[in-house]
């Protein structure tokens, strides 16, 4: 067994090394202005799994290609991972200035607060919080004798509580946002049926977010500014932020 | 859970009134090139997405526009939406259109298929599609209205992408036409779209070339979607209805030049009604400029058009590093859904959050107004100071960004001067930059492999959040029986306390009937049952020589005498009893007492 353990954690650290290397003589292509090849061997190194760092590097390359959709779709997808880092925030902004991409201020105050933390933020602490709630309870049982224990194990379920509800409120609210795409073709264009024939109806500049319907044909139902703008834009035309593998050719 | 409860009132609304939907061929057979009406009509609902005509190897499917219309028949209002297609083909041959699915309140509608013969052409090579139709409509289309477009940017041939431009579109119709509009006018092509549009049109009476004409108006806001130059066209579908003056002159029977265009002629005339497609005569080509990337300013957001402040208010008196409200009212013309909140300068001194911001439309068409911004910044920098907000936005008359500041506020800032980390790192040596904007430097370490589906996407989630919280629910539920459980000793006593109460009661009764057997037997057992609970054992194993070792006089007493009252099988009178019994009452309670403090 012993042996199984230490054999797979070297075969790990050769994995970790190889990637470094690849990682290093991706960001020296990108240092001497080789932005294509380097942001083919991001891409190669995402294969094995997203990294935020490789993420980012991916969508900076992609700026300098002046392929905004992309180095948006990079930069939104390391910012899942990495969420609050204020070097992707300030690259996000800096590719959507450069697309000439402005979002709209989003949702109240109260949504706000619920964009705070990531999805992944939330389910954690909704787990967390499910988890103290037996062991408040538990507590409240085995030290039912001390009065001061039971009591303070009731305190501590009751915010547990009020966070596993908020918790779950918030996945609740963000629920569509594995949905969020953005259009990574210059441009993409709105068709009102889903195959190259059907009549254009609409064309999506790079880096615009649209929001995904159901597919169809190799084609995806996209809705924009709210309903503003919908139809049907082949798969490849968009990147969906929150990769799905049943995605056919969409950018992953 | 909110699209729960939404589906569940969309099946409620849909079974008080099912809708249906119909689809329907103008024709089964065309030519080569020309194309059928297909008209997918949904009654009693709304569709929750556009329809879609499925995919047909072959068959050319182009939109024709959707309407709505709502008609008020005796109180009773019936609203319908339709779809409008042009079907056709440039190869012969059947072909099937198939049961299009429209989901409607949460239920998918089907219609039945259609065929479709599409023969060869006429003129042997197949025409555009739909555009003879199109061109014989737009010859026909006068006699049945037209449709006009006024920008408000008179001096202006150039827009800007993301700009929202003014316009006022009339629908002209004959006096004396019946019109039922399919929808609102819609731009024609992908290159502009239409913003606010009023929802209540208005209508007046106009005179033009010597004909009256009926004008329906509408005020909204054009927005260029792309750079380039496009035909801003609109087109408004309806159904229009008027007299055939033409046919009048044979069939009437006031042939007579007396009557010769009087209101009798039209009054014969039969009415004609088609289905009209009004479109702008001889569109004009609007340039759609690219926003200039020179002199952008970095708080540039993409507003476009002419904005001002209106007000400010900042409070007067700040601590360092504390938060302050501060609310800006701007007002002006423009796409204020991208205006930004104005920011106070300079912008270092202040660390500002986002906040709110609220538009209130000053025009039937949202282009102008007024929105004020309320947000909260922290000053950093501590002094007395005049303080002006300022923001950025874009003139599309003059064609440059343009920076606004508001009027100075005097501002105490109290406190300490805080370096945010922004102005810190700007203090360090500079790095030389590349060219280009300045994205953040690369990332050197690549990092562990991570995963984009949050914990909450995975299946072992839910069913996990519902274990611990059925677990703790268990866990409290346990506990609470436990706690019952646990609490034996009270309900022992509140027992013995009703049992004593029964045993009190047999006596007094005995000792009113002067039942001196019966009195003695039901004194002691009282005492018996407060001894018991005393010694912690069943009242049933209290002995007598348990009962003699309490010290009480008046227990004592009763006791020898219910002893001698069994071995000598006689009794004491009434009055004795009356006596024995407020001395088993009193030796009770100071039994109780005894019991108690111990």
């Amino acid at each position: 067994m012993t042996k199984v353990l230490i054999l797979l954690g070297v075969v790990g650290g050769l994995a970790s090394a190889r990637a470094d290397e690849r990682f290093d003589a991706a960001n020296a292509d990108f240092e001497a202005g080789r932005f294509g090849a380097a942001a083919q061997a991001y891409e190669q190194l995402l294969a094995d799994g997203p990294r935020a760092a490789v993420l980012q590097n991916l969508g900076s390359a992609y700026f300098r290609q002046e392929d905004y959709g992309r180095a948006i779709l990079a930069f939104e997808r390391a910012l899942l991972l990495d969420p609050g880092n204020p070097d992707l925030e300030a690259n996000l902004k800096l590719a959507r200035d450069e697309a000439a991409v402005f979002p709209v201020a989003s949702g109240d105050g109260w949504n706000r607060f619920l964009a705070k933390l990531s999805r992944q933020q939330w389910s954690v602490l909704a787990l967390g919080c499910a988890f103290a709630l037996p062991l408040a309870a538990g507590a409240w049982v085995v030290f039912r004798k001390r009065r001061r224990v039971g009591v303070g194990a009731a305190a501590c379920g009751i915010p547990a509580v009020g966070l596993l509800v908020l918790s779950l409120h918030a996945l609740d609210a963000r629920e569509g946002e594995e949905e969020r795409a953005i259009v990574v073709a210059a441009p993409a264009t709105v068709r009102i049926s889903p195959f190259a024939t059907a009549d254009e109806r609409a064309s999506l500049a790079n880096g615009r977010e649209v929001k995904l319907g159901r597919l169809e044909n190799g084609y995806f139902w996209i809705t924009m500014d709210g309903g503003g703008t919908e139809g049907w834009v082949t798969a490849g035309e968009v990147g969906r932020v929150i990769p799905r593998a049943g995605d056919p050719g969409a950018s992953r | 859970m909110y699209w729960k409860l939404f589906a569940c009132l969309l099946i409620c609304l849909g079974a008080l009134r099912a809708a249906e939907v119909t689809a329907e061929l103008s024709t089964d057979r065309v030519e080569a090139g020309q194309g059928a009406l297909l008209a997918l009509k949904i009654e009693g609902g709304s569709p929750e997405a556009h329809p879609q005509i499925p995919a047909v190897k072959g068959l050319i499917v182009n939109s024709r526009g959707q309407s709505q219309q709502m008609q008020i028949v005796n109180g009773k209002v019936s609203r319908s939406i339709s779809y409008n297609y042009a079907v056709g083909s440039h190869e012969p041959g059947e072909y099937e259109v198939p049961s299009i699915t429209v989901r409607v309140a949460g239920q998918d509608l089907k219609t039945p298929p259609m065929k479709l013969t599409v023969v060869p052409s006429a003129s042997g090579a197949p025409a555009g599609m739909g555009q003879d139709d199109e061109q014989a409509a737009e010859v026909e289309d006068d006699r049945y209205g037209f449709l006009t477009f006024q920008p408000v940017i008179k001096d202006r041939k150039h827009v800007y992408p993301g700009e929202i431009a003014p316009v006022r579109i009339k629908a002209y119709f004959p006096a004396g036409a019946s019109v039922q509009l399919n929808g609102t006018p819609r731009p024609e092509g992908s290159a502009f779209t239409l913003h606010n549009l009023t929802k209540e049109p208005d209508q007046s009476s106009e005179v033009l070339n010597g004909k009256r004409y009926l004008v329906v108006t509408w005020y909204g806001g054009l927005s260029a979607t792309k750079a380039g130059s496009y035909p801003a066209s609109f087109s408004l579908e309806g159904t229009v209805a008027v007299r055939d003056r033409s046919a009048k002159r044979h069939r009437s029977p006031f042939d007579d030049p007396f009557f010769g265009g009087s209101m009798m002629e039209d009054f014969f005339a039969p009415m004609v009604q088609k289905d009209v497609t009004l479109t702008t005569p001889d569109p004009d080509s609007v340039e759609v400029r690219e926003l200039p990337a020179e002199g952008r300013p970095e708080d540039f957001s993409g507003a476009i058009g002419h904005f001002e402040f209106e007000s400010v208010q900042v409070p007067s008196s700040l601590q360092t590093g504390e938060p302050c409200r501060i609310e800006a009212r701007v007002k002006g013309g423009g796409n204020f859904a991208l205006l930004k909140e104005p920011h106070p300068q300079p912008a270092g001194d202040w660390k500002v959050y986002d906040g709110s911001g609220d538009f209130m439309a000053g025009d039937a068409a949202s282009f102008s107004g007024s929105k004020v911004f309320r947000y909260n910044a922290v000053p950093l920098v501590p002094g007395e100071r005049e303080v002006k907000l300022a923001f950025s936005y874009f003139d599309p008359e003059a064609g440059e960004y343009r920076t606004v500041e508001s009027a100075p506020s005097k501002v105490v800032i109290a406190g300490e001067a805080t370096v945010p980390p922004a102005a810190a790192a700007a203090k360090e040596p500079a790095v030389p930059q590349s060219e280009g904007p300045q994205l953040a430097p690369l990332a050197t370490d690549p990092g562990k492999i991570a995963s984009y589906e949050p914990w909450s996407d995975r299946a072992w989630f839910y069913p996990a959040i519902s274990g611990f919280a059925a677990l703790a629910v268990a866990l409290a539920g346990m506990g609470v029986w436990i706690r019952r459980e646990e609490d034996v000793e009270k309900a022992a006593r509140l027992a013995g306390d009703a049992a004593i109460r029964r045993a009190l009661s047999t006596a007094d009764q005995a000792a009113l009937a002067g039942d001196g057997a019966g009195f003695f037997t039901a004194a002691r057992e009282a005492l018996r049952i407060r001894v018991a609970e005393q010694s912690g054992i069943k009242p049933e194993a209290v002995t007598l020589a348990d009962l003699r070792q309490v010290d009480d006089e008046d227990v004592v007493g009763i006791l020898k005498e219910a002893d001698r009252v069994d071995y000598s099988g006689t009794a004491g009178d009434a009055g004795d009893l009356h006596a024995w019994k407020e001395s088993l009452h009193r030796g009770l309670e100071n039994l109780t007492k005894a019991v108690r403090a111990a």
